[in-house]
């Protein structure tokens, strides 16, 4: 869905990134994380060319950006970012219907999808003719990305959207975007410094680190043995084992042989994690899993379906 | 601060009941006329406006009746005023006039201070309301003939035409020095917006106009005007001259700069850059950017430039009078030279109510244009 290839960005004497190349699947949830200055706005933004690289190439639906009227790509593709950027003089309703009006769509289409994304965001209909300055923190993202999302673009852009609301609401939205997502499949780019966000939201998490990709992969394969060294310290939390089991569903440890009589039972999403919290509190050393025939031994639980 | 609608009810009643001179009856228009208090010239009749004043000074009325009440005095003052005016100059020959005298005047300023006082929290809606209900009933009456006989009445009876001429070039030379300086200063503020590096020495340049005394400036332009034309006469053939419009829209518009140049580049500006990023990143050109975000929310800021340059114009545009541009001002220089009173008021006040209505309709403007709380 989107391709960059060996893509060097410079401002003025610092490059920003440094001959990078990565592909984004559709349908992928492709969490960019890394420090401050480590490139991850700067990737997020060639997609839809407000950066233009220097060298190399940036295939977004398999052509190349590069001759693509700016304006035009960018209202194909969804934008939120973490200053949000509503329009304080429009109503919400009107900052939602932002690109579709810019798109020519008629206004009962256009109404009809304010609705829609209204209640996508979970957000109050009576919240349409308000002003965004009578809208809480969490709600002004929530109408963000709404607009964002309004000409249903298949690509998503997200530049630290959570980034400026409280930790609880940060949690609901997170939980919202991987809701929203698994209910329309888009391809997202989201950019996060928050590892937790990134390892739990990314189905495809890519760690930058001084404008290079350090590594790149599935969230359990990131931080598993064998992974990059910075990555898995700024992903691991320090634990990195621990976060990588707490990743992998339980059932993807299950062995044939059935569990003992009376051994504590998991429920059938638990982690490989809440497996081990369960043998620690419980001290046995093999559980059973609702709705499983097999058993999870602790031998098997700490190998990680390795 | 409660005290001062007391004060100016004092103040008012005072000027009604002490011995100050209300009226001058004069034989002609040029000799000193021979003093009339209140009492003497109205009687009884004093105490109604009194009373009225009174009442709008109490705390216990409501602030819109209260003034209501004083506007309601100063109108019955000045309806009973002109009434006896003519009274008294019924027997006299036609050159007899009375003027008004510092009685009057005190009352008058008090009486309206003391409606302003307690408007002070009005809406400006109820504000224009009461205005324009006062000012019509001023209007009736002086059609109905009640200040036929008083001196300002009569000079504007002669002069009406005049008069009515002078406010239409003021006007218009205010409209000419508008539009010039805000052909001057928007080009200066956008490039200063897009340059900041030039938003610097464009305002010091805009602020040292302000710096030149009035006068000076308007005097300094004729003869840079007219070694202007000498230089270049093809200029000549636009209707440029030396003296009249020309040095008066020029001087005028060249203080108006420093206001609009302001409220434009702080327009400008006042676009939240979030907003602006936003835009971009969503896929709108420049263009429309600049349209739909920026215009938008800069206008209540120009709005707020355009207001104090509009109400500078109005008040410099009549020193205009002195280069040979016409307006107001003209009157008003006339009158002094003459020392006629009378003539230099019929000047000054439709300036002062010109510049009061123009602030006022643009507060109106500037609160419609303003994204609401």
């Amino acid at each position: 869905m989107i391709a960059f290839e060996e893509v060097t960005v410079r401002f003025g004497a610092t490059s920003a990134l440094d001959d990078v190349s990565l592909q984004v699947r559709p349908g992928e949830l492709c969490a960019l994380v890394g420090p401050s200055g480590s490139g991850k706005t700067t990737l997020l933004r060639l997609v839809n060319r407000l950066v233009t690289p220097h060298a190399g190439r940036v295939l977004v639906r398999g052509e190349d950006i590069s001759r693509a009227d700016g304006p035009a790509l960018r209202r194909s593709i969804g934008y939120a970012m973490q200053s949000v950027g509503l329009f304080p003089h429009r109503t919400v309703a009107q900052n939602i219907a932002t690109v579709p009006r810019m798109l020519g769509w008629d206004g009962t289409r256009i109404a009809r999808r304010v609705a829609e994304l209204l209640a996508l965001l979970g957000l109050d209909a009576a919240l349409a003719d308000r002003l965004p300055r009578a809208l809480s923190g969490g709600q002004a993202q929530r109408v963000g990305i709404a607009r964002a999302l309004a000409a249903d673009p298949d690509i998503l852009l997200m530049d630290e959207p959570f980034g400026a609301v409280d930790p609880i609401t940060r949690r609901g939205l997170r939980a919202e975007l991987r809701r929203i997502h698994a209910e329309t499949r888009k391809t997202i780019l989201l950019v996060t410094h928050d590892p937790e966000e990134a390892l739990e939201l990314g189905t495809h998490v890519v760690v930058l680190r001084e404008g290079r990709i350090v590594a790149d992969g599935s969230p359990a394969a990131i931080i598993g043995p064998g992974g990059d060294g910075f990555a898995r310290d700024l992903l691991g939390g320090g634990q990195p084992a621990l976060r990588r089991l707490s990743l992998l569903p339980a059932t993807e440890a299950l062995q044939p042989a059935p569990p003992p009589p009376g051994a504590p039972e998991l429920p059938a999403a638990a982690s490989l994690a809440d497996a081990l919290s369960v043998m620690a509190e419980t001290g046995c050393d093999c559980l059973a899993v609702a709705g499983h025939s097999g058993s999870l031994p602790i031998a098997a639980v700490l190998r990680g379906g390795r | 601060m409660t005290a001062a609608p007391a004060l100016a009810a004092a103040l008012a009643a005072a000027a009604l009941l002490l011995p100050l001179p209300w009226l001058a009856i004069a034989p002609n228009r040029l000799l000193p006329g021979e003093a009339v208090t209140a009492v003497s010239a109205l009687g009884w009749l004093v105490l109604p406006p009194c009373l009225l004043f009174g009442v709008a000074a109490l705390r216990r009325v409501p602030p819109l009746a209260a003034a209501a009440a004083a506007m309601a005095a100063v109108l019955l003052l000045l309806v009973l005023t002109g009434l006896a005016a003519s009274q008294r100059l019924q027997d006299l020959s036609p050159a007899a006039r009375a003027g008004l005298g510092i009685g009057l005047w005190l009352a008058l300023v008090s009486g309206l201070l003391l409606a302003a006082l307690r408007l002070a929290d009005a809406t400006l809606r109820d504000r224009l309301l009461l205005a324009f209900v006062m000012l019509a009933t001023l209007a009736a009456a002086a059609a109905a003939g009640a200040f036929d006989g008083l001196s300002l009445a009569v000079e504007y009876r002669n002069r009406a035409e005049a008069v009515k001429a002078a406010l239409l070039r003021h006007l218009a030379l205010a409209a000419s020095a508008l539009i010039l300086a805000l052909v001057v200063a928007a080009p200066l503020a956008w490039a200063g917006f897009r340059r900041p590096r030039l938003a610097g020495p464009v305002g010091a340049a805009f602020a040292g106009m302000q710096v030149v005394p009035g006068l000076a400036l308007f005097a300094l332009l004729i003869p840079l005007l007219s070694a202007l034309l000498h230089a270049l006469p093809v200029l000549r053939e636009f209707g440029l001259a030396a003296i009249g419009a020309a040095p008066a829209v020029i001087a005028t518009a060249a203080y108006l700069t420093l206001p609009l140049w302001r409220g434009l580049s702080a327009g400008l500006a006042a676009a939240d850059p979030a907003a602006v990023a936003a835009a971009q990143a969503i896929g709108m050109g420049e263009a429309r950017i600049t349209r739909e975000v920026r215009l938008p929310l800069a206008l209540p800021v120009f709005a707020a430039g355009l207001r104090v340059a509009l109400v500078q114009a109005i008040g410099l545009v009549t020193l205009g009078g002195l280069v040979g541009a016409g307006g107001l001002g003209a009157l008003v220089f006339e009158g002094l030279a003459q020392f006629a009173t009378d003539l230099m008021l019929l000047g000054a006040i439709p300036i002062v109510l010109l510049a009061l209505v123009a602030d006022a309709l643009a507060r109106m403007a500037e609160t419609r244009l303003a994204v609401p709380a």
